[in-house]
């Protein structure tokens, strides 16, 4: 547990570790949070692993973690860190095993006046149309050929093939695709793990939800987004799967075993790394992209799989899905920064994030131009039954590398949370509340309750107390469906 | 003989893992890992599957199980016992996802550690890793297991995490493993 005395606040609800807390530290490690939060914060093992990270050789500015962290592995959850390109680390644990997890948010034209009396049949239809569940397939089976071309593409393989519109790229971040991305670099044993898990959800948190947008705080940004109150939403999250996990884990093991030849000395295994322009760190990074790309396609084509649900449970009448926006909150990108206390101007770094989502200020020119007035669109799910927010990013994010939170983050174990939580009566609760829920495992449910999640209200306020990202939209969920 | 202790974890699972063995740690770490996929996996839990009036599952003739269709041979490579662990594990899980199956047995052929390993071909192992000269502890053996789409939890997952493979001086072997859920 890292001591009291060693955290000193240096903004509202900003912390700090100084360097000189540990003798291994290169730089300070910073988190934000309210002060409520710090003594559930010192309790688990959050911020000694944020302390690990700052240990990184080719550590930038500041380890950082956003307010919805909890403990991890290697990394805390909410952890960004940027390594200096292209001389710095690469580390996998710095982006986690679930390459590309990250939030696709939907639109319609329809209110939820509109919707209210097929909510039920909406909430089948998608438990229907879209495959969840531990170790589930989905309805697409692809030779070793196509999937290399999925790797190589991203969501724009969806869009040549049917699921979805060239048009909505845009709205991706990255437009759907690393073009870093090298299907040679992913492993045979990845592309079996994932060969069928195209247009899966996949089982523990991921999950897709109708919403209604409950309240608007930004009427500028939501003009924008084409947001307004009680309009029908559609958000789905969920990664790159078993692929994805394969790859992480085989990058994993060969850094493990590599990292010594490059004088690397870790603290944590699972922070192991290279040498961003060593072959290890080059063929690692090439194959993050290339799951990355699998992750963006699967989201395109689940997308595909919900308005399929919605078109035939509700109608023509009720329009189409558009998608707003998609994020990632595990990956590493090479993007611009100013570093905090380093003289000569913004220079490029290799920002991880893990369990952050990027939040690119207003004017920034990889926006869409549709959106560059405002800021970008952060999409922060909440747990069941609590709210989401849709965020726009601000100039502030500069702080922290342009990132935000990614969630509510967990305060509860798994176990605490199957111990206190009902399943049933969770689902009988939700319902009473008019929020239907249809989930293929109790187990999952109960671990996936709101009391197991800190208040997401809290943490979206920190974050725009802190300057990183300003609330536009609040969500509220109608229906779930989990795997 | 060991042990398996489940430990709370914020948003992930882990296990204290104790043996009177090396070999029996790795033993124990297949049972620990399975017994979260498939908690009908588990040994206690396995006989009392079976049916009153009906023998309890055995191997067949000559030490092969009749009951355990599927078999894979395994040889790791790594650097000390603790990534060998997380790497047995990790492959085990990921041939478990790839053939929809649970292995549960585990028959070790070879558990070398500190051995002369320049009599033995070096080959790339799982996950195309190039080998190299740090390669100290070797594992040879066959997993056998049984398809199963009876998975009650998905481990993404075994991490290095906390992982730290060490005898005490009571002369058992101990290590915690952490997987991602």
């Amino acid at each position: 547990m890292i001591p009291l005395e060693q955290i000193r606040r240096i903004g509202e609800n900003l912390w700090e570790i100084p360097a000189s807390a540990r003798p291994d530290m290169r730089v300070p490690a910073r988190f934000y949070a309210p002060e409520e939060m710090l003594p559930a914060l010192r309790q688990d093992r959050s911020l000694d692993q944020l302390v690990n990270v700052a240990t990184l050789p080719g550590i930038q500015g500041t380890a950082l973690a956003m307010p919805d962290i909890h403990e991890g592995y290697g990394f805390p959850i909410g952890g960004v860190a940027a390594t200096s390109h292209p001389d710095g680390l690469i580390s996998p644990g710095g982006i986690g095993y679930d390459i590309n997890c990250g939030v696709r948010m939907l639109v319609s034209r329809a209110s939820f006046q509109d919707v209210k009396p097929r909510l039920e049949d909406l909430c089948k239809a998608m438990f229907r149309e879209i495959p969840s569940g531990t170790g589930k397939g989905g309805f697409l089976d692809l030779g070793m050929q196509e999937l290399d071309r999925v790797l190589s593409r991203g969501a724009r393989w969806a869009v040549e093939n049917g699921y979805g519109e060239a048009s909505e790229l845009e709205w991706i971040e990255s437009g759907g695709c690393l073009e870093a991305a090298d299907p040679s670099c992913v492993s045979e044993q990845a592309k079996r793990r994932g060969h069928d898990q195209l247009g899966t959800l996949g089982s523990g948190n991921h999950f897709a939800e109708v919403d209604r947008v409950d309240r608007i705080y930004d009427a500028e940004a939501a003009a924008a987004f084409g947001l307004s109150e009680g309009q029908v939403t559609v958000l789905i999250h969920t990664g790159s799967r078993g692929l994805g996990h394969q790859v992480a884990t085989d990058h994993l093991r060969i850094m493990v075993s590599a990292m010594k030849g490059y004088g690397v000395h870790l603290v944590d295994r699972q922070l192991a790394g290279a040498p961003f322009q060593s072959p290890e760190g080059q063929r690692y990074f090439k194959a993050m992209a290339a799951a990355a790309n699998f992750a963006w396609c699967n989201r395109q084509v689940i997308a595909h799989e919900a308005r399929q649900a919605w078109s035939r449970t509700l109608g023509p009448s009720a329009g189409p899905l558009r998608t707003l926006y998609d994020v990632a909150h595990n990956i590493a990108k090479i993007e611009t920064h100013a570093v905090d206390g380093m003289e000569g101007g913004p220079r490029r770094l290799i920002v991880h994030r893990k369990g952050a989502t990027r939040a690119f200020g207003p004017g920034h020119p990889e926006l869409p131009q549709a959106y560059r007035a405002v800021g970008q669109p952060v999409l922060i799910p909440g747990s069941m039954g609590t709210a989401s927010y849709v965020l726009a990013g601000s100039a502030g994010s500069e702080a922290s590398f342009g990132s935000s939170c990614h969630g509510a983050g967990r305060r509860l174990s798994r176990k605490a949370s199957r111990e206190q939580v009902h399943a049933e009566r969770l689902r009988r609760e939700l319902l009473s509340r008019g929020i239907h829920v249809l989930a293929g495992s109790k187990a999952g449910l109960s671990e996936e309750a709101p009391a197991a999640y800190k208040d997401i209200d809290r943490v979206v306020e920190t974050v725009e107390g802190a300057g990183l990202a300003r609330r536009v939209a609040r969500l509220v969920p109608m229906a779930v469906i989990k795997g | 003989m060991h042990r398996i202790e489940y430990q709370p974890h914020a948003a992930d699972l882990r296990m204290r893992l104790e043996a009177d063995s090396l070999h029996e740690l790795f033993q124990a770490a297949l049972e620990g890992m399975n017994g979260l996929i498939d908690p009908q996996s588990r040994p206690d839990r396995q006989h009392r599957q079976d049916q009153p009036g009906q023998p309890a599952r055995q191997d067949g003739p000559g030490g092969q199980p009749a009951d355990y269709p599927l078999q894979e041979f395994l040889e790791l490579r790594a650097p000390d016992a603790t990534v060998l662990l997380i790497d047995f594990l990790s492959q085990v899980l990921t041939l478990g996802h790839i053939h929809r199956a649970l292995f549960t047995h585990f028959d070790l052929a070879e558990l070398a550690g500190q051995a002369d390993l320049a009599e033995l071909p070096e080959r790339a192992g799982p996950g195309d890793a190039e080998p190299g000269p740090d390669r100290q502890y070797l594992l040879r053996g066959t997993v056998r297991g049984m398809p199963s789409e009876t998975r009650q939890r998905d481990i993404k997952a075994v991490s290095y995490h906390e992982a730290e493979v060490a005898q005490g001086g009571d002369g058992l072997w101990r290590t915690t493993v952490v997987f991602d859920i």
